[in-house]
């Protein structure tokens, strides 16, 4: 099967003074019907990866394709991006927010969001200033999950949560991804994700350290995803 | 796509300069009220200061409300596209070029609404004062030497004839002025975005920097035109004005669209949010 996304030499660095390459010369093939967990300690350059992918930063070397096309306006249209941020317009209430991603994205799913919401007791006049943080993190990824997208990037989903909050989190994203997309979910707690993952990507100081199915892991280290982590990462 | 984001950004920024100006216009009913205050007969001490204080902070919320709508419309250009609502924004399914025209397009309809609304409040006030002093008025005798008096003041100034081409050319010159300033506002933000710390300050900066290089180089433009009538006689100060204005404008366009091609630039190639 063609990989949904390749990625070939590519590399970033935010300019002058600020010392080495944040991503350098990577090379990836990610194909659909995936969860693949970036997996790295802060500042391995997962947040600048998932920022060229979503177009939100030009690579200084190398090539990006999603679908066959390069981070743009189509692939805006076919990416379901989780932001490490709360991104949601203050002044808005969650039904607003409904109709505003049901007005720009062509894959959205109004009722499959609204079945979310009410699970979670959320109405849809409630003004997003009203909520708490997790409540709006929550809405959040609600709105990112109704889409049918190719691609799913979730940027740290489940930082900063508490437990119950992380195992919601992770069941909405088992329950409501597209199963011919690939997920890409973005992390540095492992143990909490790595029962969904099919693969791993280890990322250090902006260069890709190791590939590989969490089976092949398992099965050539004899130790879990998370303690094989520590092992490689180890301060 | 556009159609929605007009739409939507429409709806993010209607509400505030609405219930500014709203404020606005009955403010200016209320101060016009004052008129009917005995202020120059009065023996009551401080009535006469208390209208005066009135009036003055009319005047005074005039400004400011047209100078808070600028702002309020600049802050909210800066949250939706490089605070946290930019992650958002900026993975829309939409062209950087469609994201600014669409928000530099709201801006500018509302920076028109906010001079009309301005110009209304001030005719509001003169009418209510005018209302509320005198008695027994004949509309008609207050229109003639309201233009009697105008006839007479442009006159002095070495005008002769204002035609309706005049008037129109005017008003297409405070269209292009007031997408002129939209368009520093917005690219100012954005080169400003291009530094690594203290990204309001440098926007700042670079609007005071744009707009003093933009008047020297408009005034540099004008001088042939102006210097050499300075030494005609029976000099008609319209026609000068109408040939100048004209420079101004196109000028303005072209820095317009240069500012707005500067912008899309550097969204789509140099954007880096927070």
């Amino acid at each position: 099967m063609e990989d949904l996304i390749m990625i070939n030499g590519l590399s970033y660095s935010y300019g002058k003074g600020h010392g080495k390459n944040a991503l350098q010369n990577v090379q990836l093939g990610l194909s659909a019907g995936k969860v693949i967990g970036i997996l790295g300690p802060n500042g391995s350059g997962k947040t600048t990866l998932i920022k060229l992918l979503n177009g939100l930063l030009v690579p200084t070397e190398g090539e990006i394709l999603i679908d066959g096309h390069n981070p743009g306006k189509y692939t805006k249209g076919v990416v379901s991006y989780l932001p490490e941020r709360t991104y949601l317009q203050a002044g808005k209430t969650v039904g607003q927010m409904l109709e505003y991603f049901s007005d720009f994205y062509q894959d959205f799913s109004v009722e499959r969001a609204r079945v979310m919401l009410e699970s979670l007791g959320i109405k849809e006049s409630e003004p997003l200033k009203t909520l708490s943080k997790g409540t709006r993190e929550k809405i959040q990824l609600i709105l990112v999950m109704s889409r049918e997208a190719k691609v799913y990037i979730l940027d740290e989903p489940i930082a900063g949560v508490d437990p119950a909050a992380r195992n919601y989190i992770i069941r909405t994203i088992i329950q409501n991804y597209n199963e011919d997309a690939v997920v890409l979910l973005a992390t540095h707690l492992i143990a909490d994700v790595e029962a969904i993952l099919d693969e791993v990507i280890f990322i250090k100081d902006g260069r890709i350290v190791l590939q590989s199915t969490v089976e092949d892991i398992r099965e050539q280290q004899g130790k879990s995803v998370d303690a094989y982590f520590r092992e490689v990462f180890v301060c | 796509m556009l159609k929605k984001l007009l739409k939507h950004e429409w709806r993010r920024l209607w509400k505030v300069p609405t219930a500014l100006l709203v404020i606005l216009q009955i403010f200016a009913f209320l101060s016009g009220l004052g008129f009917m205050a005995p202020v120059w007969e009065s023996q009551v001490a401080g009535l006469s200061l208390l209208v005066g204080l009135v009036w003055t902070m009319f005047f005074i919320a005039v400004i400011g409300v047209g100078l808070a709508i600028n702002i309020y419309l600049a802050l909210q250009f800066y949250r939706s596209m490089y605070s946290d609502e930019g992650y958002l924004t900026h993975t829309l399914p939409v062209s950087s070029g469609q994201l600014l025209f669409a928000k530099s397009l709201v801006m500018v309809v509302w920076a028109v609404i906010s001079v009309l609304g301005v110009i209304l409040s001030v005719l509001i006030f003169g009418f209510t004062g005018i209302l509320c002093y005198f008695s027994g008025i004949d509309w008609g005798v207050v229109i003639s030497d309201i233009r009697i008096g105008f006839n007479e003041l442009i006159q002095d100034l070495g005008v002769w004839e204002i035609k309706w081409v005049h008037i129109l050319t005017s008003l297409i010159g405070v269209l292009i002025s007031l997408c002129y300033s939209t368009a520093l506002i917005v690219s100012s933000i954005t080169i400003g975005q291009l530094v690594r710390k203290h990204r309001v300050m440098a926007a700042f900066a670079v609007g005071c920097v744009i707009s003093t290089v933009v008047s020297i180089l408009q005034n540099l433009l004008q001088l042939p035109l102006i210097n050499n009538t300075f030494y005609e006689e029976n000099i008609n100060i319209i026609l000068i004005m109408f040939n100048a204005a004209w420079i101004q404008y196109l000028f303005y366009l072209v820095i317009t669209a240069a500012l707005f091609a500067a912008s899309n630039y550097i969204i789509r190639n140099r954007l880096n949010l927070e």
